[in-house]
């Protein structure tokens, strides 16, 4: 059966409606950049319309989506800036610490934070969420803590 | 003080969600229905910003977006059907996102094994590992949740599995948090790499359209390998990555993965193993490249930054198309050009500080020819870092293997920078070396000699902190770049390097110097009484604790989880040696001393 046939339209735009803007904020702090995170968000949803059938909860599976695509796009860029290392904007550095110092982290210490800080998503989830122990969750976001502590203290 | 910062990072991450400025309205409902009208046809993109969101979505869509999914390549005339088995777009073969036992909806309709509609999953998973990994793992060690299945013990693997029409199993893809299996940014290869401690093998193997095919490559913590092949050739392909650790450990990533339209192409030449520059990733065009001494003052103005202060000689030929460039002033090289099918490219550069030497194909060993600093980078022919030596100090004479000749599979380049200390501007080169490629071997060799018997790691080197790199990439896999000599523990004899994953003391021996102790802020070693160890941690995470025997190969060794700081016993069980060290490894630290 046609996975398009069978969404429930209504239901479809009640969760636009209840979850696009929580999903691009979480996208946002996730990517730092709000145009990549509403395409990353729209296409989360394309994924989520396209299965619709199948997603027995559609607003979990629409924030396991968001995630993984802006994991997925945080490791690109993390390749991208080995090539072509940017210098640091002093004035930002000066304007906005604790958020560079959270741009800089490496995709799964900054998705455990943002998980965990901001969701309030207890271990367990952000385990499943990222596709991790729950171990390695909590030591993303003791060592996540200890590198802001330590730029901020600077 | 943990509380202020954990408050901190809450109110500056509200603060800065609440800063984002949605659109009102239906603007992305908008955006979301033209991209399904749009799909299956991408639109074709040609720069690379966009195409990163672009590449993203076809992985999620592909990878995450559950077992059976329509991607965004469906004009490459294949369909992927839904879960009742009628396809979702138009097209001309219907296949089922599958990695095993086929993608093909009619094969798998036509087994008539029990497994494949057995209530359970599991009969189907126990195949497919048994196919995949030759291990067949009992009911206790694999646990299921919904779709999911996750081996418990021994294989770092979770199972994926859909049901076609309902009711039969395939499996859709293969996880392991162990791997970091990714089509990298330029949208042309899979990358593949291994998550910090867990270095070994990687066993790669693809089935492309175009032919299937792999190899095995060593594997480093956060060193990323590139899986070339033809992805827009290929309108989907299974990749299969397979890590065989070091520390025993299996784990498997299969996924099906499709190349997203519009990848950026390069219209200048990319030099193969005839060349160094321009690579894959050089945005370079043609028309650039079209007179040697343009295409030298390119290569510097790409690789070296700014060219205030460089002069270029003009071009001296050589043969009827190749010649050299001089380049003097703030920088000393020789830049050998090349002219093929109407472009310029860069053969080679040599700096008269530092010769290359690569006698042995695959190999290539870098001798300075005065004192100085040396800094040397490894790529692909995509441009690729695949090994990095930053900063090593070299005496007048030193010669350093770069990398040794060892079978891996692509060609290669040495790029490379000499900072003189006295005397002349600094020196740039950059060789080609066809055919292997090595991303182990890096310290400096010593001659052969006695280890004394304190040593923990039999690699000695001539500069301490050289050593102490070369001890910490053996045992955690990558290349510390943060080590100071401690000038508290410091004489002609014993030398401790700082860093920031702790501390490493060494002795000096017939003039080289060996690792004689090694522990981290957050992981030591308080006594060994075998097969007991008894630790100290200070940070959650999973410590590793090993057995070595003398030439450093792992005779036992346990994993623990810990959640907090304080003592710790571990029992390594029987060991099958006698072990010259013991190793504990927390996180990015290690600790290692000898049985008391």
């Amino acid at each position: 059966m046609m996975a398009a046939t069978v969404v429930e339209e209504d239901g479809f735009v009640a969760l636009y409606r209840e979850r696009y803007d929580p999903m691009v904020r979480l996208a946002y702090l996730m990517v730092g950049d709000r145009a990549v995170a509403e395409e990353l968000v729209q296409d989360a949803f394309v994924a989520v319309h396209r299965n619709w059938a199948r997603a027995t909860q559609p607003s979990a599976y629409l924030r396991t989506a968001v995630v993984n695509s802006c994991n997925s796009w945080g490791r690109r860029q993390t390749l991208e800036r080995l090539r072509r290392p940017a210098p640091p904007d002093p004035d930002v550095l000066v304007a906005d610490e604790l958020w560079d110092v959270l741009e800089t982290l490496p995709s799964r210490q900054r998705a455990a934070i943002v998980l965990r800080f901001y969701e309030d998503l207890p271990d367990d989830q952000i385990a499943a969420l990222l596709g991790c122990r729950v171990p390695t969750v909590r030591t993303a976001i003791f060592r996540g803590l200890a590198k802001l502590r330590k730029e901020i203290e600077r | 003080m943990t509380d202020d910062l954990e408050d901190q990072v809450r109110a500056t991450l509200r603060q800065k969600a609440a800063e984002v400025r949605v659109p009102s309205g239906d603007a992305g409902l908008d955006a979301i229905h033209r991209k399904l009208a749009s799909a299956p046809a991408a639109p074709a993109r040609r720069t690379r910003g966009p195409w990163l969101v672009a590449a993203a979505a076809a992985v999620v869509v592909a990878i995450v977006g559950g077992s059976l999914v329509a991607r965004n390549d469906d004009d490459r005339d294949r369909t992927v059907v839904a879960g009742g088995g009628d396809p979702v777009a138009g097209g001309e073969a219907a296949v089922v996102d599958a990695v095993w036992p086929s993608d093909d909806p009619e094969i798998l309709r036509g087994i008539s094994a029990a497994w494949a509609r057995d209530p359970s999953p599991l009969p189907a998973v126990r195949l497919y590992l048994q196919d995949r990994l030759d291990t067949t793992p009992s009911d206790e060690h694999l646990v299921v949740d919904g779709d999911t299945v996750t081996v418990t013990e021994e294989t770092d693997v979770v199972v994926h599995l859909g049901r076609l029409d309902g009711e039969i199993w395939f499996v859709e893809r293969a996880t392991s948090g162990l791997l970091d299996v990714d089509v990298d940014f330029d949208g042309e290869r899979v990358t593949g790499g291994v998550v910090p401690g867990s270095s070994g093998t990687l066993e790669i193997s693809y089935e492309a359209d175009d032919g299937g095919a792999g190899g095995t490559v060593p594997a480093q913590a956060e060193v990323v390998v590139p899986i070339d092949y033809s992805m827009p050739a290929s309108d989907s392909v299974v990749t299969r990555v397979k890590l065989l650790a070091d520390v025993g450990t299996v784990a498997l990533d299969e996924r099906r993965l499709a190349a997203p339209d519009g990848a950026p192409v390069p219209d200048a030449p990319i030099v193969d193993a005839v060349g160094v520059w321009p690579k894959g990733i050089d945005e370079i065009s043609a028309s650039d490249l079209t007179d040697p001494v343009g295409t030298a003052a390119r290569y510097i103005e790409e690789t070296v930054g700014a060219s205030n202060g460089i002069v270029l000689s003009d071009f001296r030929q050589g043969d009827s198309n190749s010649g050299e460039v001089e380049v003097t002033g703030d920088l000393v090289a020789t830049i050998a050009v090349r002219q093929v099918g109407g472009s310029w490219h860069v053969e080679a550069v040599h700096t008269p500080l530092v010769e290359a030497r690569g006698d042995i194909p695959g190999e290539l060993w870098l001798h300075a020819n005065q004192e100085g600093v040396l800094s040397v980078t490894v790529l692909d022919r995509w441009g690729t870092v695949v090994r990095s030596m930053p900063s090593r100090r070299m005496g007048e004479g030193e010669e350093v293997v770069v990398v040794e000749a060892e079978p891996v599979h692509k060609p290669f380049s040495v790029r490379y920078r000499f900072e003189p200390s006295v005397g002349n501007p600094p020196g740039i080169g950059d060789v080609a070396v066809a055919g292997t490629v090595s991303q182990q071997n890096t310290g400096v060799e010593p001659e052969a000699h006695d280890v004394p018997a304190e040593a923990l790691y039999a690699g000695g080197g001539l500069d301490p902190i050289g050593t102490a790199q070369g001890y910490i990439e053996d045992r955690l896999g990558f290349w510390p770049d943060d080590m100071q000599l401690s000038p508290e523990h410091a004489s002609e004899t014993i030398q401790t390097v700082d860093w920031s994953g702790g501390s490493v003391t060494m002795v000096r021996h017939d003039g080289y110097w060996y690792v004689i102790e090694s522990f981290g802020p957050v992981v030591k070693i308080e006594s060994v009484d075998l097969p007991r160890v008894q630790l100290e941690v200070g940070e959650p995470g999973s410590v590793h604790v090993q057995a070595l025997d003398a030439e450093g190969n792992v005779c036992a060794e346990t994993f623990v989880d810990v959640d907090g700081g304080g003592p710790l016993s571990v029992d390594l069980g029987h060991i099958p040696c006698d072990p010259a060290s013991i190793v504990a490894v927390l996180n990015e630290t290690i600790a290692e001393r000898q049985p008391s």
